[in-house]
């Protein structure tokens, strides 16, 4: 199936998130940043009702996006979608071919939707979706034309999704990574372990995921230096890091 | 049967074969969504809330589309009917008066000559007048966060802003990266700040997020403003 010549999808803007777009702008220092933030808002609101009609929960209360401080601090346009991660909604203005990736939007995201505005803001188009980034490597912006169909966001979510199930489980593998990822957040882990197994080679997949384990910024590709150092409980982490994303290529592979 | 008619009934059955919220049961939700969205004889109204009577609309067929029994010969005819149905209603409803809406849109704002409501006052939502609209919403508010925060950040009157910074580089300091990063728009790169300070970019980068953005939403909260989002 060719999803790529199917028409977008529109998605209808209610009064309701006029109004709460209004507030958050009219609390910015200039018009310009009201204007980010508005829109910002709009595209969030938007992608929060198109996954409502798939079922698919998300919180507007802890986004970012929806706070008036930290819209004034950042370009931020994140939906939190419970239990499984950030997702950013950039809004792409009439003429525009790209969409801008602010450097504060590449990290914990699990992926980016590009939602089209025309001059009447009564509804947007869902342009497409492309997964989460490398932050140690991330563009600074996206093609709108090289962005994969809408739909690819709904097997991303269910991937997220079933991998974090999965760290719930009895298995000792779940088990013993749970115990080692105690401080960082589940989801943003699991965001970038699915990254490596969509992008890197297998061979690679020891030391990239073995490195997130560790918490420190995955950078998905082997470097000499994590090579070379690999101490006991560099071994150690790495043979978790292996097992799990064994597991999970496991998971994957039977739900694609 | 027609093109249409085809693809409808697959989807259809598609999202009745399979459960709620599964991929197959969302990928085929997706599809026909696409499908309701082409569909010519779809209800149409000049409210300006009409886009929440079709929000409602999209999301009772996704609850309730295990239940649509085909009564026409043309699958489309009736799917049409089904959800125009249930759409009617909701549209109707955009005109009753006491809609339990967040935004009371028909409560009369003033006991004019005439009443208006805020209905008949809502501007027309489009993106070349969203600038005028923006700057007369600012003007008419007395408490802005964005506006009170940059204030504070350039006079910075307890130099805590300033007094915060990796130790032995008192230039990467909260006052000056707020400057560049709140104030500048659009904002400094992190990797020039860092080249320009000589400071290494993951120092300045964790120096900004531990410590400043931390600051800063306590200066915020010192100000007024709490970290959870307005109602």
């Amino acid at each position: 199936m060719n999803t790529a010549q199917l028409p977008l999808l529109t998605v209808p803007i209610e009064l309701k998130a006029h109004e709460r777009a209004r507030q958050l702008a009219a609390v910015q220092s200039t018009v310009q940043k009201g204007k980010r933030v508005y829109l910002n808002a709009l595209a969030v609101y938007a992608v929060h009702s198109y996954l409502k009609w798939l079922q698919i929960e998300t919180d507007l209360n802890v986004c970012d996006s929806f706070n008036p401080v930290k819209t004034a601090l950042a370009n931020v346009a994140d939906l939190v979608i419970i239990g499984t991660g950030s997702l950013e909604c950039r809004p792409v203005l009439p003429g525009e071919i790209t969409i801008s990736l602010p450097e504060e939007v590449i990290e914990n995201r699990i992926g980016y939707v590009g939602v089209q505005f025309s001059d009447r803001l009564d509804s947007v188009q869902l342009l497409g979706f492309s997964p989460n980034l490398d932050s140690s490597n991330a563009p600074q912006q996206l093609a709108v034309a090289e962005l994969m169909p809408i739909d690819n966001l709904i097997e991303q979510i269910t991937r997220l999704q079933s991998a974090i199930a999965f760290l719930e489980t009895d298995d000792p593998v779940a088990v013993q990574v749970r115990a080692q990822i105690e401080t960082q957040s589940r989801s943003n882990i699991i965001a970038q372990l699915e990254r490596i197994y969509r992008t890197c080679e297998e061979y690679e997949w020891r030391y990239a995921a073995g490195e997130v384990l560790a918490g420190s910024p995955a950078g998905g590709e082997l470097t000499r230096e994590s090579a070379d150092s690999a101490d006991s409980a560099d071994t150690d982490l790495q043979d978790l890091a292996e097992d799990l994303l064994e597991k999970l290529a496991e998971i994957w592979r039977d739900a694609a | 049967m027609d093109d249409r008619d085809k693809r409808l009934s697959a989807l259809i059955a598609q999202v009745c074969q399979n459960p709620a919220k599964s991929r197959k049961w969302r990928t085929a939700m997706n599809q026909l969504l696409r499908e309701i969205q082409q569909l010519p004889k779809l209800k149409k109204s000049t409210h300006p809330n009409y886009p929440e009577a079709l929000n409602l609309t999209l999301e009772w067929v996704s609850d309730e589309i295990a239940n649509f029994e085909q009564r026409q010969p043309s699958i489309s005819t009736s799917f049409v009917n089904w959800v125009n149905g249930y759409l009617g209603w909701r549209i109707k409803d955009l005109y009753s008066p006491d809609q339990d809406a967040p935004i009371s849109l028909d409560a009369p704002i003033a006991a004019d000559i005439r009443p208006t409501t805020r209905l008949e006052q809502l501007p027309d939502f489009t993106l070349s007048g969203l600038d005028g609209m923006i700057e007369s919403d600012q003007k008419e508010t007395i408490q802005r966060i964005g506006l009170e925060l940059e204030l504070y950040i350039e006079q910075d009157p307890e130099a805590n802003l300033r007094n915060s910074y990796p130790r032995s580089y008192p230039e990467c300091n909260c006052q000056f990266l707020s400057l560049r990063r709140v104030l500048k728009d659009p904002p400094d790169k992190f990797q020039d700040l860092a080249e320009e300070l000589k400071v290494n970019y993951t120092t300045l980068n964790s120096h900004w997020k531990r410590k400043c953005e931390p600051l800063l939403q306590e200066i915020a909260s010192n100000l007024g403003y709490g970290q959870e989002p307005q109602p």
